[in-house]
């Protein structure tokens, strides 16, 4: 049998051995990992430097005995001041333990993370934007609404000073590809400004076709400018290509630069995604501007993910979101009134101006028209033009055909304007965690359904609570999760949460082969799509930003969304037996750092 | 991009490929709309070819195509798997068995060579029995073992071929290339 195997290897290759991989199939674009050496690195040099403390300070306990009777005093005193602190309830008990446990240098580590002390600089320059900028949106009022939405409205004005709109329009994308798709033919239309705010940026097929579309806008003069997380972007992103969109003329900033040193304001990061063009349109949802995102990169599977473009009024609050992050980074104050309403740069009436990619025939001209119809690529400075079908075809363009109508069908049609939007961002500029309780408003505000898609399930209490309240009092209550995880860590603690739910009533779902990128919630009063996560780190310590609707229109989208995922999925319970011991004891430890996941 | 113009350039795909098998994915990926670019021996190994792709980046049901080749692609590896898995459970049980009979077969000899009384002789028999009773009962665990795990992946595998047959019927409705479906089975 050696003999016949050596035979045959060397018919098939006279000097190549055969593969040792059993994978028929690999596509190159295939990883499990990032490469995270820069994050890596800076978190060994923060752990360094922590350890250095500990050290010094056990050599004084060791030189001064009186002074471990101080720490001890010091330890006890910080444990009631965690108590007595405005932190979320699960976190606590966490810090007191780990005060406790690193006794007698537990109250320093706590000390150098309190935010209200290492995070108080940036806190001001923070209250100081949002001074100058208080006031600047003009929205509908809160009169007139329905109840709901006023909740959410009046908790928005009193909270964030965003407001709600109307006289704006929607639409809805179930994926990432078809979302960057339109945005990439409503960048190339843009006149006076592109705004760009992703957590994540990474070079790539889609990076490519972006940024060629926005160095172009940029040469043609118009305003460019982007900001990128440098922790959700490191690594994925080069000097040269920074460079090269630099020249270009783009304006890329990094927010919360990565350096070596333990401060706790590396922990609080730009989560959002925005990009606003000209002030009539903007887009948000949970996609990053990263080849995963559109499928072009596998990494966990297929990736699934959403997004909203928004024209109209509401779009003024995504610009707001933007400059004043952009006022941050820069630290440069500067007149935000020529990018707003406001401001007295009065933009063209916005429901009549662009019209999205997939709704544009309506504005065809007839002579354009070859064989019956039409595909209009949206218009805006001449940048991009209407393509017949004979052209399209000769330049390889393919109709978005059935895609596209299907989409179409979930845009805000014209009897169903009239939605009020809510844009939104939160994050460490408000005192309050507004994802967390935006996403309660709506859940305590619904009786018949509630439904979640989520990367990550890891909410505290208040979520949890209402969520197995909603469920008992007969609400539909259903959360999507990833078949396939990202963290394996924070995937055990997102099962176990949500598993927990199943008991209350709660369907929890995972999309099989998928791993679900998507944050949204549909209840039958609204609909919100946004950044924000239902993990603790969303809640608390995270810079997001999503869009709360009651638009018919965007719910209908979400629900066809919901309704085309749920047959994709496995459901929870079903096949899935107890967890064994050790998954069970593992899941237990992890649960207790799962405020800082 | 040109003065009135955004058009996408194509999307593309590499694989790389046992050569056996080559003919039949470059057909399941056609199915799914995509078309052989270049198509290339490794470098490394003999039996690995490399297959470039390309389609158009804006085509109909885009989105479920894409789920559906992820789908096509994991069943695809799980099925070159699950022939090697079905045995490595009955491969590790029948190796510790074994090895627990061979330990007491060597414990008995060791026993019947020193030994200097009846009993111990005796006994010593006794443990090298044993041990051979591991060895029969390690070889017959492993084969009901084998039997069965190749029974179960044998069902999984029947279930994963059906899907990918339905995979690539329904990618290749979508993308007007029926014609491309498998047409033997992988």
């Amino acid at each position: 049998m050696r003999v016949e195997k050596r035979t045959l290897k060397r018919q098939s290759g006279a000097h190549l051995p055969r593969s040792p991989y059993r994978d028929f199939v690999r596509v190159k674009t295939e990883r499990k990992g990032i490469g995270k050496l820069k994050v890596i690195f800076i978190l060994l040099m923060a752990l360094l430097q922590l350890c250095l403390l500990a050290f010094f300070h056990y050599a004084l306990t060791e030189v001064f005995r009186g002074y471990l009777i101080f720490s001890v005093v010091l330890d006890i005193i910080t444990c009631f001041y965690i108590l007595g602190s405005s932190k979320n309830g699960r976190s606590k008990p966490v810090w007191i333990m780990l005060v406790l446990v690193l006794f007698p240098v537990g109250f320093l580590v706590y000390l150098l993370s309190d935010e209200r002390i290492f995070f108080r600089p940036s806190r001001k320059r923070y209250a100081a934007i949002l001074q100058s900028s208080a006031g600047m949106l003009t929205g509908c009022g809160t009169g007139g609404l329905g109840k709901s939405t006023m909740h959410a409205a009046n908790y928005m004005v009193n909270t964030t000073g965003f407001v709600p709109y109307k006289n704006t329009r929607a639409k809805y994308y179930p994926s990432g590809a078809s979302a960057f798709d339109d945005m990439l033919i409503d960048c190339a239309g843009a006149r006076k400004f592109i705004f760009i705010e992703y957590f994540i940026i990474a070079e790539g097929a889609l990076y490519s076709r972006l940024f060629s579309v926005l160095e172009e806008r940029a040469a043609a003069g118009v305003d460019v400018r982007v900001i990128y997380d440098d922790m959700g972007s490191s690594g994925r992103i080069s000097r040269k290509a920074l460079k090269k969109a630099r020249s270009a003329g783009i304006r890329m900033y990094a927010f919360n630069k990565l350096v070596p040193l333990y401060k706790i304001g590396m922990n609080y990061r730009d989560h959002r995604k925005i990009t606003v063009v000209d002030g009539e349109l903007a887009y948000t949802g949970g996609i990053n501007i990263s080849d995963e995102y559109v499928n072009e990169k596998r990494l966990y599977g297929y990736w699934k993910d959403n997004a909203v473009r928004v024209e109209g009024d509401a779009v003024q609050s995504f610009t707001l979101m933007f400059l004043r992050q952009w006022e941050f980074v820069t630290r440069k104050p500067f007149d935000y009134a020529p990018f707003l309403y406001a401001g007295g740069a009065k933009f063209p009436a916005p429901l009549s101006g662009r019209g999205s990619p997939a709704e544009a025939d309506c504005a065809l001209p007839a002579e354009v028209t070859v064989g019956g119809e039409a595909d209009v690529q949206p218009r805006g400075a001449g940048a991009v033009t209407i393509v017949s079908e004979a052209e399209r075809l000769a330049a390889g363009i393919v109709p978005p055909q059935a895609e596209e109508k299907k989409e179409a069908d979930v845009q805000s049609a014209g009897e169903e304007h009239g939605g009020v939007f809510i844009p939104y961002a939160a994050g460490l500029e408000f005192p309050d965690p507004v994802v967390r309780d935006v996403y309660a408003g709506a859940i305590s505000q619904a009786n018949e359904r509630v439904w979640i898609m989520t990367p990550y399930f890891v909410p505290d209490e208040t979520i949890t609570n209402l969520l197995a309240s909603k469920a008992r009092s007969g609400a539909d209550v259903r959360i999507v999760l990833p078949g396939v995880p990202d963290k394996a860590f924070v995937y055990l603690v997102s099962l176990d949460n949500a598993d927990k739910l199943t008991k209350s009533g709660v369907k929890v779902y995972t999309m099989a082969d998928s791993f679900v990128h998507t944050k949204s919630v549909l209840t039958e009063n609204c609909a919100i799509i946004g950044s924000a996560n239902f993990d603790l780190r969303s809640f608390f310590q995270q810079y997001e930003n999503a869009l709360y609707t009651d638009d018919k229109a965007v719910m209908r989208g979400l629900e066809r969304d919901f309704e085309d995922t749920f047959p994709e999925c496995v459901q929870r319970g079903f096949i899935d037996g107890k967890p064994g011991p050790l998954r069970a004891l593992l899941t237990a430890i992890l649960q207790i750092f799962a405020p800082m996941m | 991009m040109g003065q009135n113009e955004l058009q996408f350039e194509d999307d593309k795909l590499s694989v790389a490929v046992k050569s056996e098998g080559a003919d039949e994915i470059v057909r399941a990926y056609n199915a799914f709309g995509w078309h052989t670019v270049k198509r290339y021996s490794d470098e490394e190994y003999s039996d690995i070819v490399h297959i470039d792709f390309s389609r158009l980046h804006r085509i109909e049901g885009k989105d479920r195509l894409q789920l559906l080749q992820v789908r096509f692609e994991v069943a695809v590896s799980f099925l070159s798997h699950a022939g090697p898995y079905s045995l490595v459970r009955a491969v590790i049980i029948g190796a510790l068995l074994a090895l627990v009979g061979v330990a007491l077969a060597v414990y008995g000899g060791f026993v019947v060579a020193l030994s200097t009384t009846t009993v111990f002789f005796a006994s010593g028999f006794a443990v090298i029995s044993a041990g051979v009773i591991f060895i029969v009962l390690a070889i017959v665990t492993a084969n009901k073992i084998s039997a069965t795990d190749k029974q179960r992946y044998g069902a999984v595998s029947a279930v994963l071929r059906e899907n990918i047959r339905a995979i690539l019927r329904e990618a290749a409705a979508i993308t007007g290339e029926e014609k491309c479906a498998l047409k033997k089975e992988l």
